[in-house]
């Protein structure tokens, strides 16, 4: 049995758009579309450099069903690049590029393997003329598939190790919609020495070893929620021992969410002051890596009021942007929400006798969903996610969701009541 | 804050009126209509919060009885402190000053500060009201008011829950409102809608490119076969083409061929054959002109020749003549002066004779001539000529000195006469004058003169020597002794020197009796004679050289006229002598032409015999080269020629036929193979192909260029589609207005849930909690309308106002009477001013005839309460009704009146 050595990765997702971003200028825009392009072609670089065997990709090399055009040429680009040294490579297609959708006529490199959608397939990986492993997987034949796609994996063992590409939620992510849903025993329970996932966009190892059962991860970070660092796994099965596992970030853009401290702020430039700080703070983390920032400010503030009149956060945003306008690795500050409260006592506000414990009273019933103001909430709410005709753009706001809006709107009147009192 | 004093200058019918008597409780002013009461509560109001601005529904109280327009409050403030607040109408606006104790401020703003920025329209509906505005509902619902109303019950001071809620409101429906149409979450659907579509449509058009490749290689498939066909086509329409141009040339190159064969072989001839006969022949006609021009020359100069002749004589007399020509000037110059010379040379001859004479008689010319006095001789006449000199001078020295001692010594010694000098003097003159009359009588032979002068001179002598011996026996004296010795001394001197002198002039033969001056006279006058003598034999030899030349001139002319023509001969020699040279040139000019034509005459013959031998040569070579080409004759050469020159130009045009035809077909078999094809053509049927050609060539070229912009465009499509990230931009672009949508749907939400809960809080409070400002006004109204209510209710969220009567039943302001409702309305703004003032600078309360609609008894009773409300208050009163006059003042008011 010889040493195989390999790069895996997954969620490519190319030529994706920036998702959940409020704003963004051309800059910033520009280094995003190219983004997701760019920590596939760091990808490449990778193999190139550490000569690996093969390439695996565990789906969703592009973003949608219709990919664009550009991200199947650049796929192939960065494909041909592999296959001018020798590297081949092997691809399984998950929900966001399964094999119905649409698909240029491109000519693939040669040493290009893409796994069929119909059942699992196993195809060699030699080696200086040996076979050296067998590399198993099988395609999103159209994106809602929701069959345990693991079960149909080989059982029976070989001599040589098998690698399994699969694109599947591992014990039903909640946070992840759940196409070809398996758990870590049905994967242990074939015979797979490491399991090449993907759909998950973090990376993560849920088996060690026997067999590695390993998310890669998406190579770059789509929007605010994927904060963290981003990239590939590089992996070496040797005879003895486990598999090594070494995560390689090839992002280019990362996102950031953090938040500002700003009860020792006494002025507006101060707290600009402090967000600037922080944005430089979180960018100096990221190694030279263009970073999108999402910030909240916090703290007990007299300026509390004054930030959320009018579109003083607006001009604050628009104040950090300019002063790192043309900075390079680019900084943007995608979002600044206020989370400060003004200068009162809570509790003591809330066991007064008068309107503002009223009020305060009734926002902490809110915490209990038998309560008749909570039903209340909810039925005014079931105007906009229910009833309007938009409603699918809406995010379905679960009761942590709706109480942390409450818990604002609440700190909203008593800014408008406290502050004039 | 109350009034002490009001000071009127001009407002309305008022002119510098004043009230003063102002005190804390009822302040009442009585009058009838037209009384000016309300105009009083206008200018309080306008006083402490401005003019308003003028509108048509504003009564802007103009000055009706001048006076400038405003005036003054003096007023108390809460503190004590006395302040005058006057208002006046600037240029441009009113302007408002403050007099404290301790300054003057000016401007609203300082005045609202003295207010406790009490809201002018909130004292103009609660403070200072007429019936107007007690019964208009509207001026208990503006914002202040409620806020007012809620505010300070709710513990919230003045914060005006409505507000809030409206905030709520207005930015949860700018969002969202389920019957709008604008908001900005409708509108941002409508965006998302849009680039959703536009994103769609780009899709649609990637899935197109593989359409798109295989069409665009169709299309390239298409353009090739076509440009096949227009390839066979045009080497078609070429080859037509090409017939169509080459015909006539083809014609040309068949009838070259034709003839040439028909001519048959000839001799070559040079190119230029006939012109070298031509040139031959030209050649010779030449020759013959030339020698017969020699010849025509040759016989003109040998008859010029024989007629010329010339005088040989005179040519062998040619050197008489040069020298006659050479002498001619001189001789004529010696004819002319010999004559002149020689009378000059007479005369000085005579006059170097005379001047000889005059020198001495042993002098003549040969003496003279060869006198020649050396420098020796005439350096010794200098020399003695000095001596002398010098001699003579020690000579009167040593006589003078001599003389002068006599003198000094005869002054010393008794006077002697001076007599004795003068004789001696005068002897030596008579012995001077006797020698020199001695010497010309000798001289001139008159011995009767020289006689007596010889005995004159001897007395003279003897007297002398008497008185020199006389002298001498004087010679006493040693000194005198010794000058008279050197007298002596110097006298011998001078002798001896005289008599060296002599022995001189004797030596050179000289007068002795001359002095060195004389000698050198002398001397000068011997030069000047010996230059006349040289003179004189210089002009001898010139009259000899003159005579010379006109003899030998006259011996030449004697040779040389014989040989001239008598009648030229004059008989004057200079005349004749031009008339020689004259004949000598003709002479010498016809024998040089006689030369010259011998000379030309021999070369013309040379010439001429070398030009027939050219000339028979050249008629040989013509010969020669006739028969060189086989030609019997020159007319058989020239036809011989004429055959070969027009085989040539055949050949010529035979070959620049094939040579063109070549050139557009090519040679070898190309050429062979068009010959072949060209014999078989109808050269009628040319045109119609061509046209037929061009029509499909152009077919096919349409077509071609359109697939090509076919192609083109798919190319592009294809470029674009393979490098644009429209999609990605567009597809992003509707993730920017998603998460906006997110975004203020959380806004929404949070909007929504701030209106609810403050509805749901104002709620329980209405239930639970009823304002102080509400409490305050119960207990007025309650009052004054007696035990029939037993509550004033307000709704948190309505201007409404309810009364609930003892029953519990409520009852809304429509369904009170109009007395009723304007008591709560009273009683309303006491409550109001009751709670504001708990906080602020009260102010004054005026009242306009506000009980007017109020019962007897409820009059009395409101009176009552207000009196009770004056307490701690001013409240100014205006009434025209006396009854309530009256119970205004048993209620303890003070009748004010305007001065």
């Amino acid at each position: 049995m010889k040493t195989v050595r390999f790069v895996h990765c997954a969620d490519l997702h190319i030529d994706s758009p920036f998702k959940r971003i409020s704003a963004i200028d051309n800059t910033m825009g520009e280094l995003l579309y190219q983004s997701t392009y760019q920590s596939f072609s760091n990808i490449i670089d990778l193999a190139l450099a550490e000569q690996v065997d093969c390439v695996l990709i565990s789906g969703d090399v592009y973003d949608s069903s219709n990919r664009s055009l550009r991200a199947q040429l650049r796929f192939r680009n960065g494909l041909a690049r592999l296959s001018d040294k020798g590297i081949p490579t092997y691809v399984v297609h998950g929900n966001h590029d399964p094999l119905n959708s649409w698909s240029s006529k491109l000519d693939w490199p040669s040493n290009v393997f893409i796994f069929p959608g119909d059942a699992v397939a196993c195809v060699p990986l030699v080696k200086d003329g040996e076979i050296v492993a067998e590399i198993c997987g099988i395609s999103f034949s159209k994106r809602d598939v929701f069959d345990n796609l693991a079960l149909r994996f080989p059982k029976e063992r070989k001599t040589i190790p098998r690698i399994g590409l699969l694109h599947t939620n591992v014990g039903t992510n909640a946070r992840h919609e759940s196409y070809a849903p398996c758990t870590v025993s049905d994967l242990c329970a074939c015979a797979i020495d490491y399991w090449a996932l993907g759909h998950i966009h973090a990376y993560s190892i849920l088996n060690r070893s026997n067999p590695a059962i390993v998310y890669s991860g998406c190579s770059q970070g789509t929007h605010p929620g994927e904060i963290d660092e981003k990239g590939c796994c590089l992996v070496t099965l040797s005879p003895l021992g486990d598999p090594d596992i070494q995560f390689v970030p090839t992002d280019t853009v990362r996102y950031q969410c953090d938040s500002v401290e700003i009860s020792s702020c006494v002025t507006i430039d101060d707290i600009i002051s402090a967000i600037e700080a922080k944005c430089e703070q979180v960018s100096e983390n990221m190694k030279n890596r263009h970073t999108v920032i999402r910030l909240s400010l916090v703290g007990i503030n007299e300026l509390h009021s004054e930030l959320r009149r009018g579109s003083a956060v607006a001009d604050i945003v628009e104040n950090v942007r300019d002063y790192f306008k043309g900075r390079t690795p680019t900084i943007w500050l995608e979002g600044l929400t206020l989370n400060t409260a003004g200068p009162y006592d809570l509790e003591l506000l809330r066991h007064g006798n008068d309107f503002v414990s009223d009020i305060i009273s009734m926002y902490d019933e809110l915490d209990d969903p038998q309560s008749a103001h909570w039903k209340d909430v909810q039925e005014r709410l079931n105007v906009l996610f229910t009833d309007w005709q938009g409603k699918k753009y809406l995010d379905k706001l679960s009761q942590s969701d709706v109480l942390a809006l409450a818990k604002e709107a609440r700190n909203w009147t008593l800014d408008a009541l406290v502050r004039t009192s | 804050m109350r009034i002490l004093e009001v000071h009127i200058d001009g407002f309305g019918i008022f002119a510098g009126r004043h009230i003063r008597g102002f005190t804390t409780g009822i302040n009442l002013f009585y009058g009838g209509n037209e009384f000016g009461k309300t105009t009083l509560l206008s200018f309080i109001r306008r006083i402490l919060f401005g003019f308003p601005r003028s509108s048509a529904s504003t009564n802007p109280y103009p000055a009706l009885f001048g006076g400038a327009y405003g005036g003054r409050l003096i007023c108390q403030l809460k503190n004590g402190e006395n302040v005058t607040i006057s208002r006046t109408l600037g240029r441009r606006a009113a302007l408002v000053t403050i007099s404290t104790a301790t300054g003057q401020l000016s401007g609203q703003d300082e005045l609202d500060k003295l207010l406790g920025h009490l809201n002018g329209t909130f004292y103009e509906n609660v403070y200072a009201i007429s019936l107007e505005e007690l019964q208009e509902i509207g001026s208990l619902q503006g914002d202040e008011v409620r806020s007012q109303i809620y505010g300070a019950g709710l513990g919230l001071g003045s914060i005006s829950l409505p507000d809030i809620r409206s905030e709520f409101t207005t930015r949860s429906e700018s969002l969202y409102k389920p019957t709008g149409r604008k908001q900005t979450m409708l509108t941002l659907l409508q965006g998302i809608r849009d680039l959703e579509k536009q994103a769609s449509t780009i899709e649609e058009g990637l899935v197109n490119y593989d359409g798109l490749v295989s069409g665009r290689e169709e299309l390239e498939n298409k353009v090739r076969k076509l440009e096949g066909q227009l390839s066979d086509l045009r080497v078609l329409q070429k080859s037509l083409e090409n017939k169509k141009t080459l015909f006539p040339v083809y014609l040309d190159y068949e009838e070259a061929a034709a003839k040439l064969s028909k001519l048959g072989k000839a001799p070559d001839f040079p190119e230029d054959a006939l012109q070298n006969l031509e040139l031959k022949k030209t050649a010779i006609a030449d020759l013959e002109r030339l020698i017969d021009e020699n010849s025509a020359e040759l016989n003109g100069l040998e008859s010029e020749k024989k007629r010329m002749v010339y005088n040989d004589r005179i040519l062998a007399s040619e050197e008489h003549v040069v020298a006659l020509q050479r002498l001619s000037e001189k001789y004529r110059a010696a004819v002319d002066d010999i004559e002149g010379v020689k009378v000059k040379r007479t005369a000085l001859e005579s006059q170097t004779t005379k001047n000889i004479s005059q020198i001495g008689e042993m002098w003549n010319i040969s003496r003279i001539t060869n006198f020649n006095p050396n420098h020796v001789q005439k350096d010794k006449i200098l020399l003695y000529a000095s001596s002398f000199d010098q001699a003579r001078v020690r000579l009167d020295d040593a006589r003078n000195k001599l003389d002068y001692h006599k003198e000094q010594k005869a002054a010393a010694s008794p006077k002697q006469l001076p007599t004795r000098a003068f004789p001696k003097y005068a002897v030596y003159l008579i012995i001077l004058l006797s020698l020199c009359a001695t010497v010309l009588g000798f001289l001139t032979s008159y011995w009767w003169l020289a006689l007596p002068c010889v005995f004159t001179m001897f007395v003279g002598l003897f007297v002398v020597l008497k008185i020199r011996q006389s002298s001498r026996t004087e010679l006493t004296d040693p000194l005198q002794n010794e000058l008279a010795e050197r007298l002596e001394r110097e006298r011998l001197e001078y002798q001896r020197l005289d008599s060296e002198w002599r022995e001189f002039l004797r030596g050179i033969g000289f007068d002795e009796d001359l002095s060195p001056k004389g000698a050198n006279e002398v001397i000068s006058a011997i030069q000047k004679i010996q230059l006349d003598i040289a003179t004189l034999d210089e002009l001898d030899s010139r009259i000899a050289r003159m005579q010379n030349t006109i003899d030998n001139v006259k011996a030449l002319h004697e040779q040389v006229a014989p040989y001239v023509e008598r009648s030229y001969i004059t008989t004057d020699i200079s005349a004749n002598i031009p008339v020689f040279a004259t004949h000598l040139d003709s002479a010498k000019t016809a024998k040089l032409r006689s030369q010259d034509l011998g000379e030309r005459i021999r070369k013309l013959h040379d010439r001429i015999a070398n030009l027939r031998n050219d000339k028979e040569k050249l008629e040989g070579e013509i010969l020669t080269y006739i028969s060189s080409r086989g030609a019997s004759d020159e007319a058989d050469f020239r036809q011989k020629f004429a055959v070969f020159v027009e085989r040539r130009q055949l050949l010529q045009n035979a070959n620049a036929c094939r040579k063109n035809i070549q050139m557009v077909v090519g040679t070898g078999e190309h050429f062979d193979s068009f010959l072949a094809s060209i014999s078989s053509t109808q050269p009628d049927m040319i045109p119609p192909q061509l046209e037929e050609i061009q029509r499909h060539l152009t077919e096919l070229s349409n077509e071609r260029d359109q697939t090509n912009i076919s192609i083109g465009e798919a190319k592009k499509e294809i470029e674009r589609l393979s490098s644009s990230n429209d999609l990605q931009v567009k597809q992003s672009e509707v993730e920017l207005k998603k998460q906006e949508l997110r975004d203020c749907s959380r806004d929404w939400v949070k909007s929504q849930i701030g209106q609810l809960m403050l509805d749901k809080a104002i709620s329980k409070y209405e239930e639970t909690r009823q304002p102080d400002v509400i409490k305050a006004a119960e207990n007025f109204f309650l009052h004054v309308a007696g035990t029939n209510y037993s509550a004033i209710i307000k709704p948190i969220d309505s201007d409404e106002f309810e009364i609930r009567d003892s029953t519990g039943r409520s009852k809304s302001i429509l369904e009170m009477s109009r007395g009723t409702r304007e008591q709560l309305y009273l009683a309303m703004r006491l409550g109001l001013i009751e709670e504001y003032e708990k906080r602020s600078e009260p102010m004054p309360v005026v009242m306009d005839d506000i009980l007017a609609n109020f019962d007897d008894d409820r009059v009395r009773l409101a009176i009552q309460a207000l009196k009770s409300f004056s307490e701690t208050r001013q409240i100014i009163v205006l009434t025209c009704h006396k009854n309530n006059l009256d119970l205004y003042q048993q209620a303890g008011a003070t009748l004010l009146s305007l001065e």
